[in-house]
């Protein structure tokens, strides 16, 4: 496995997160879509007083009182119990990398990593859910600028991944060719449903994935929690209507334990009962921040019931395992943690690639994942693939090698 | 042929309700009962749902074509997408629907060839429909008759078949009452669905008397999940979601192509909630002695599930209002059990992790179940541990139960197949897409038929009844 001067590997990291500032919504976003930008997607951050988000003509709930950002929350050095630790009633400071890419390098060098593929946070989490298309194609531009900008700290290690306004299928075409005309390699698809009737696999959006194929971008299939999400949009908002309800409270947000999990599954679900992979032979895809335990169990479900699933409309192939690893060009991120994983590292270390989730508070550092993948037994060649060579084979660019690496 | 020396005890196997269960409902709740929860053989496939016509999945269920009665032995899924793709005689359709979902001593052949020696016995359509039952008198009427019948069915073969109660959520008091009554006769497991229909999500405070009173009887509550979305299209009526299933049958059913069957993940994502839902809250801290399964929804995703509850437990350590000492992995893999099926390579893999925490379910006679003769044997490949294996596939649900684990079946039997079963030739021929397209199939055949069904016939078929 290629690695550092000290003997550390190089690790590419495909899911990172931003904390988006507010000149996105005040420098980058056109004047012209500005007082309308305030009704359908607006955040504020003021002192004192936290982030507010307006979505919809309305301000988002906080669901509990925790001031914590927790998008950016982590660092390096930090553990998961010295954030359980935090006082939820201060606010702390998101870390510097967050927003800067300068700091965010050197919380990379500290925690190992070569390059990562860097997420929107509020944009993914609010913004697929904004109702208007021209603003919200407007604000996908913004955005999209202000990434490739907090990226240029340095282009080889800080890859950005675009923003689609997939409310419109039309806008979100051209905003992928934009994007690949910017030197963009990834771009961010929610898996949910758009007004209640469109999922990924709609007809609808058939154009858009023939259109990331010829573009040759990367489709990266990165769910969020969806606390405040409206009903029937994604699983979060039943898992936090159901725990609300609960004689026990649980007192924090239900949806990005599991939500996740379920919105990546239905959304691999709905493509392989469509023969989305057969249809879309070059598509680069990659499903994210979701674990990859799942997709064992997820595949063989496919299979069966696409076995007793008759009359259909398409031809579908129902051995879905073959579909899916036989593809070539899909990765699924994975959690170092992952007992699953962990028993079948001939499996996963096919398509698996990692993702820090930095800064969120359930960040790991790669040197902690490839231990954890170390004192789990997992071969060297197999954690060489699921730490680097993957992601970079998805990517389809060499991934920087720090001065004095080894190859 | 495949050949076992210990008792393989089935953890979640089905019957499909028959017409006289309704005579089980007691004479001065019939009327009442007839407008809230009814079926007729003639009216199929329409029943009576809160008064409304509604098309039930029951019938088809009774038959063969819609999977409730289907698999038997020999009748793999594969063999059935053979089937479904022919048009078939009456005769046929017959064999293929397996008495033994409604007849005990029928099923009990049906057990010896499939290397079951004992089997709890769960209900299908109420288990599907009572949540939805909007009268708490009515529902109270239908699951003591389901549960009289169903007891009725397990004593025609004592030792071999044991009945899971359901029970009547609308209104606590007669939850409460009807598990103390299960309970007095014996029964062992209730079985609770953990979905929000009519608000009904059993976390709820109204719900702490029956879950201290299922503690205190000793029985094991088995979280038993179901389809959702294309079984039962009524739905809540006030529009919300009750299952997570139902965003998994809405990809299929807003596209006009075939349909994306929930039952491919909403088992899981029912359990996935609850599971969530009971380990973060501290609820397994609220009832210690309480003994909970999962029925129905396969173990693979388990082990992910808890991590992410642990990682959550750990961030949220000041926030959280559980302040139990245990972690939520901890309290599920000491508290509880979970069931598992054939097609679980993950679970096979992490035989170490599930060997004392799985039960083995074959989901038998519904469409997609195995037989143990298949579980062994992958069981075997994956070179799972003799000793674990008989911990799964036997002692660990009859230690929870309290049942003596009992051997009647020892080695795999040739099946007596008619001239017109599908050769393994034509098994493997059907495997290609084409052979099951819609454009190919004979009009007549049940291939042909499913989509009409599912685009004509339970779209918009709600009516008053006249």
């Amino acid at each position: 496995m290629a690695t550092t001067p000290d003997s550390s590997p190089l690790v590419l990291d495909f899911d990172s997160h931003v904390l988006e500032p507010d000149e996105i919504w005040t420098d980058y976003l056109e004047e012209r879509f500005q007082a309308a930008a305030r009704d359908v997607f607006w955040k504020e951050e003021a002192p004192g007083c936290g982030t507010e988000i307006v979505l919809n003509g309305a301000v988002v709930p906080r669901h509990r009182p925790d001031w914590i950002d927790r998008a950016g929350s982590w660092r390096p050095g930090r553990s998961w119990d010295e954030t359980g630790a935090l006082d939820p009633r201060a606010a702390a400071v998101p870390c510097a990398g967050a927003r800067d890419g300068r700091a965010r390098l050197a919380d990379l060098d500290a925690a190992g990593i070569a390059a990562q593929v860097v997420f929107p946070t509020y944009f993914g989490e609010y913004f697929f859910v904004a109702r208007n298309p021209g603003v919200a194609e407007a604000l996908a531009r913004a955005y999209n600028r202000w990434i490739v900008d907090f990226c240029s700290a340095d282009p080889a290690r800080l890859l950005p991944a675009a923003v689609l306004p997939l409310q419109s299928v039309n806008a979100s075409i051209r905003e992928a060719r934009r994007a690949a005309e910017a030197g963009i390699r990834v771009v961010t698809l929610r898996p949910m449903y758009f007004e209640r009737t469109r999922f990924l696999n709609h007809p609808y959006f058939d154009p858009l994935w023939t259109e990331l194929e010829r573009l040759d971008l990367v489709a990266a299939v990165h769910p969020y929690p969806g606390s405040t999400n409206p009903d029937w949009s994604s699983h979060g908002p039943f898992l936090e209507r159901v725990a609300g309800k609960g004689a026990l409270p649980i007192g924090h947000a239900i949806a990005e334990v599991v939500a996740p999990i379920m919105d990546a599954s239905t959304f691999l679900i709905g493509q392989l009962f469509y023969a989305f992979l057969d249809r879309h032979p070059s598509l680069r895809m990659v499903i994210l921040h979701s674990k990859a335990s799942w997709l064992p169990l997820i595949l063989e479900k496919i299979e069966g019931y696409l076995t007793i699933t008759v009359g259909t409309t398409i031809p579908v192939r129902i051995d879905a395992e073959e579909v899916f690893y036989g593809h070539g060009s899909i990765g699924i991120g994975f959690d170092a943690d992952e007992q699953v994983l962990h028993a079948m590292p001939d499996l996963f270390s096919r398509v698996a690639v990692w993702g820090s989730r930095y800064p969120n508070h359930d960040a790991m550092a790669a040197g902690e994942a490839v231990e954890r993948l170390r004192a789990a037994k997992v071969p060297e060649e197999a954690i060489s693939d699921l730490m680097h060579h993957n992601g970079a084979r998805l990517l389809g660019v060499g991934v920087p090698t720090p001065a004095g690496s080894r190859p | 042929m495949q050949q076992k020396d210990f008792a393989v005890f089935d953890c979640d196997a089905h019957v499909v309700e028959p017409a006289e269960t309704w005579d089980y409902v007691a004479a001065a709740d019939r009327d009442l009962v007839r407008q809230y929860y009814w079926e007729d053989a003639d009216s199929a496939p329409f029943g009576i749902l809160n008064g409304r016509r509604t098309a039930f999945v029951t019938p088809g269920y009774r038959t063969a074509g819609m999977g409730g009665s289907v698999r038997g032995p020999g009748l793999s899924p594969a063999v059935q997408r053979v089937l479904y793709s022919r048009n078939l005689t009456p005769e046929q359709w017959d064999y293929m629907d397996h008495r033994g979902a409604r007849d005990p001593l029928a099923r009990v052949v049906d057990m010896d060839l499939m290397g079951i020696d004992q089997v709890l016995v769960i209900p299908t359509m109420v288990n599907n429909y009572l949540y939805f039952i909007e009268n708490a008198h009515a529902a109270r009427a239908v699951a003591r008759a389901v549960n009289d019948w169903i007891y009725d069915y397990c004593q025609a073969v004592p030792g071999r078949m044991f009945p899971c109660a359901v029970l009547p959520v609308q209104y606590p008091a007669f939850a409460v009452e009807e598990a103390r009554r299960v309970a007095e006769k014996g029964f062992r497991v209730v079985a609770l669905r953990p979905i929000d229909a009519q608000g009904l999500y059993p976390n709820q405070t109204a719900f702490d008397g029956l879950w201290s009173t299922i503690e205190a009887l000793g029985l094991v509550v088995g979280m038993h999940t179901f389809p959702a979305g294309e079984t039962i299209l009524a739905g809540n009526r006030d529009g919300r979601q009750y299952s997570p299933g139902e965003l998994v049958w809405l990809q299929g059913s807003t596209t006009d192509d075939h349909m994306v069957t929930s039952q491919t993940a909403s088992f899981i994502y029912e359990a996935m909630a609850w599971v969530a839902y009971a380990t973060l809250s501290g609820f397994l801290d609220q009832y210690p002695n309480l003994r909970m399964t999962v029925f129905e929804s396969n173990a693979g995703w388990l082990p992910a599930v808890l991590e992410q509850c642990d990682h959550a437990y750990r961030l949220y350590r000041n926030l959280r209002q559980h302040k139990g000492s245990r972690l939520p992995s901890e309290a599920f893999l000491q508290q509880c059990k979970i069931s598992f099926e054939a097609d679980e390579g993950a679970v096979f893999s992490m035989h170490e992790y599930f060997g004392d925490v799985a039960i083995w379910a074959s989901d038998v006679y519904h469409h997609d179940a195995a037989d143990a003769w298949e579980v062994i044997r992958k069981m075997d490949k994956a070179g799972v541990p003799y000793e674990t294996k008989v911990k799964m596939l036997s002692t660990n649900a009859c230690q929870l139960y309290g049942i003596e684990p009992r051997l009647f079946v020892t080695e795999e039997a040739e099946l007596n197949l008619p001239d017109w079963f599908p050769t393994p030739a034509e098994v493997e021929a059907a495997r290609a897409p084409e052979h099951v397209l819609l454009a190919n199939v004979p009009p007549g055949s049940f291939a042909s038929l499913q989509a009409q069904l599912l685009q004509g016939l339970f779209l918009g078929v709600e009516g008053e009844v006249h």
